[in-house]
C-alpha cells in the first residue's frame, strides 16, 4: 500500500466520519451531547478532507520555507560528520594520554580524563541519534505525514491528537533540523581555546653524510640529570610532546645521542623552548661524529684526529676518504654493528684489512660488535663491504618528559574542554530539539490536535 | 478486499443506516408531536427531533457535494504553486 492508497483510505475514513456524524445527529434520542458529538464528527470529516486535499500543498510549503531559510540537508550531515570525527580524535587522544599516565605524580589526572571520555561517549551517542533522526526525517517525512493524516482521519477522534502531532512534527523537523548547525554554531564558544597548550617538537636525526639515523636513543639532560630517554623511530624521526610528553612552558635540555652503546654530541647540543616559538615546530639534529649505513645498522665513528669526506653509501658497501690531521700519523677507526649485520671485508687503499681488536657487548637487548682498525696513511680510501640480514630494534624503556608543574593547567583545561564539548555537542542540540518539538506541539494544536474526546452527559 | 474497499463498504452501509435513521427520527418526531398527550416538553422534543432529522438529511444529501467542493477548491489552490526561491 503506497502513499496514494493511504491518502485515498484517509479520504474514505473522513467520509465515514462525516456520515457517522450525520447518523448520530439524526438519532431519535434527545441527548444534547450526542447531537454535539454528531456535529463535531461532521466538522472533523470536513476538516480531515481539507487536510487530505492540502497534502501536496503542505509539502510544497515546507520546501519553500526550507529554501527561504537556506536550510540544507547535506550541510547538516557534513556538520555532524565533522563533529563525530572531532570526538573520535579527542577520544583517541584521551585514550592514548590515559595510557601514558603511569607516572605516580600525574596518575590523578586519569580520573578527570575518564570523566571527559565518558562525556565524549555520551556526545557521540547524541550525534549518532541526530544522524539517525536526520536520515529518518529526510527519507520518510512524506510517509510520516501520510500516516499522520490516516490517524487524524480515524472516526470518533481515535487518533486525532497523535495524527496532528505526527504531521506537525514531520513538517517542523523537515524544515528545522537542517538549521541545527546554524543554531549551535551561533551559540557555542570556541572549543579550540581550551586545548592543552603544551609545545611539540619533532624532527630527524641526521649523520654526517645526511642520512637519517633510525633506532637510536636520544637522551635529554637537565642539570646533568637524565630527564628523558626517547627512542628514535624506524624512519629516524623523534617526537617530543604531541601527546607523548608534557613539556613545560620553558625548558632547556642538553641532548646526547646514543647508538650501539656509543654516545654522540649533536648539533644543536641543546633543545630549548626558545627554539620553538609556535606550539608545533620542527628541529633536525645533526650528528657530525657519526656515519651510518644499512639504515643505521652499521655505524662508523669519525676519529677525533681525522676527517671523513667523500662518503658513498651503496646497498652493501660504504666508502669514504679518511684524512688524518696534519700533526698525526695514524688514526683509530671504530666500526660498530649489531649481530644482524656482518662485515665481509674492509679495504684500506685497496688492501684488505682486519680488525686488530673486537669487542662484543649487549646494548638494550642487541648484541653489538665493535671492530677497531688502525689507519696509518695520511689520506686513506676506506671501503667496507657488509651484509645486513635483519633489523634489530633496541628494547628501551622510554622515559618521557612530564612537567608536573603543568598539571593544574591541564586539569582545568581538560575539564573546561569537556564542559565546552558537552555544551556544544549535547546541550545546544538538545535545546534546539526541544524548541522544534515545542513548535511541533503548537502546530499540532493549530491542526486540531487539542480536540478532546466527546463525553456523554 | 483492501482496507480502502472495506472502509468504502462500511461508508455505504452507514449512509443507508443514516437514511433509515432519518426516516425513523422523522416518524418518531411526528409521533411525539402528534401524540394526544398534553405535555409541552414531549411535543417540544418531537419538534426538535423533526428539525434534527431534516438538518441531518440535508447534510447527508449535501455530503458528496461538500467533499467534491473541498477537493475542487484545494486542487485549484495547490495547482499553480510557484517554484521555490533559490538562495
Amino acid at each position: 500500500m503506497n502513499g496514494d492508497d493511504l491518502l485515498l483510505m484517509a479520504f474514505n475514513l473522513s467520509i465515514l466520519t462525516y456520515d457517522l456524524g450525520v447518523v448520530l445527529y439524526s438519532l431519535p434520542i434527545p441527548i444534547k451531547s450526542l447531537k454535539r458529538w454528531g456535529i463535531n464528527l461532521i466538522i472533523d470529516g470536513i476538516s480531515t478532507s481539507v487536510l487530505i486535499s492540502c497534502f501536496t500543498l503542505m509539502l510544497s510549503l515546507t520546501n519553500v520555507l526550507q529554501n527561504l531559510l537556506n536550510a540544507d540537508w547535506s550541510t547538516y550531515f557534513t556538520w555532524i560528520g565533522g563533529r563525530v570525527a572531532m570526538i573520535f580524535s579527542a577520544l583517541s587522544a584521551l585514550t592514548y594520554v590515559s595510557g601514558l599516565l603511569k607516572n605516580p605524580y600525574i596518575s590523578l589526572l586519569s580520573s578527570p580524563i575518564g570523566i571527559v571520555a565518558g562525556y565524549l561517549s555520551a556526545a557521540l551517542s547524541a550525534l549518532r541519534l541526530l544522524t539517525f533522526l536526520g536520515s529518518f526525517i529526510l527519507n520518510y517525512h512524506r510517509h510520516l505525514v501520510v500516516l499522520g493524516i490516516v490517524l487524524y482521519s480515524l472516526p470518533m477522534r481515535l487518533g486525532k491528537n497523535a495524527g496532528a502531532y505526527l504531521i506537525a512534527m514531520s513538517l517542523v523537523l523537515y524544515v528545522g533540523l537542517p538549521l541545527m548547525p546554524v543554531f549551535v554554531e551561533s551559540f557555542q564558544s570556541s572549543v579550540a581555546d581550551h586545548g592543552l597548550d603544551s609545545p611539540s617538537i619533532y624532527g630527524y636525526v641526521i649523520d654526517l653524510s645526511g642520512e637519517v639515523v633510525p633506532n637510536a636513543v636520544l637522551n635529554l639532560y637537565r642539570d646533568n640529570e637524565l630527564v628523558g630517554k626517547i627512542l628514535i623511530n624506524e624512519q629516524g624521526r623523534f617526537t617530543l610532546g604531541n601527546g607523548y610528553d608534557l613539556l613545560p612552558k620553558e625548558f632547556n635540555y642538553d641532548v646526547k645521542l646514543e647508538l650501539y652503546g656509543i654516545v654522540f654530541t649533536t648539533m644543536p647540543e641543546i633543545i630549548s623552548s626558545e627554539m620553538c616559538s609556535k606550539s608545533v615546530c620542527s628541529l633536525n639534529l645533526t650528528v657530525p661524529g657519526m656515519l651510518t649505513a644499512a639504515h643505521g645498522r652499521l655505524l662508523i665513528l669519525q676519529p677525533t684526529n681525522a676527517v671523513v669526506n667523500m662518503v658513498r653509501v651503496g646497498s652493501n658497501e660504504v666508502s669514504f676518504t679518511l684524512s688524518v690531521n696534519y700533526d698525526n700519523v695514524s688514526s683509530k677507526l671504530l666500526i660498530a654493528h649489531p649481530k644482524g649485520t656482518t662485515i665481509q671485508s674492509i679495504l684500506i687503499d685497496g688492501e684488505v684489512s682486519q680488525c686488530y681488536s673486537n669487542v662484543d657487548f649487549d646494548w638494550y637487548g642487541i648484541q653489538v660488535s665493535v671492530c677497531e682498525l688502525l689507519v696509518v696513511n695520511a689520506a686513506a680510501q676506506v671501503s667496507i663491504i657488509y651484509k645486513s640480514m635483519y633489523v634489530e630494534r633496541p628494547s628501551v624503556d622510554e622515559k618521557r618528559i612530564i612537567a608536573v608543574e603543568n598539571m593544574n593547567t591541564i586539569l582545568a583545561n581538560s575539564i573546561s574542554l569537556g564542559i565546552s564539548l558537552i555544551f556544544s555537542l549535547v546541550f545546544l542540540p538538545s535545546l534546539y530539539m526541544t524548541l522544534l518539538l515545542s513548535i511541533s506541539a503548537s502546530l499540532a494544536k493549530f491542526l486540531g490536535g487539542r480536540g478532546v474526546p466527546i463525553k456523554l452527559q | 478486499m483492501s482496507i480502502a474497499d472495506f472502509v468504502r463498504d462500511i461508508t455505504i452501509q452507514v449512509v443507508t443506516v443514516a437514511w433509515f435513521i432519518f426516516l425513523l427520527a422523522w416518524f418518531v418526531g411526528w409521533a411525539l408531536k402528534g401524540s394526544p398527550i398534553p405535555f409541552y416538553r414531549l411535543k417540544r422534543t418531537g419538534q426538535s427531533l423533526i428539525e434534527d432529522a431534516i438538518i441531518a438529511a440535508f447534510w447527508l444529501a449535501l455530503g458528496s457535494s461538500i467533499f467534491s467542493l473541498i477537493s475542487y477548491i484545494t486542487s485549484n489552490i495547490a495547482a499553480p504553486m510557484p517554484p521555490p526561491p533559490k538562495p
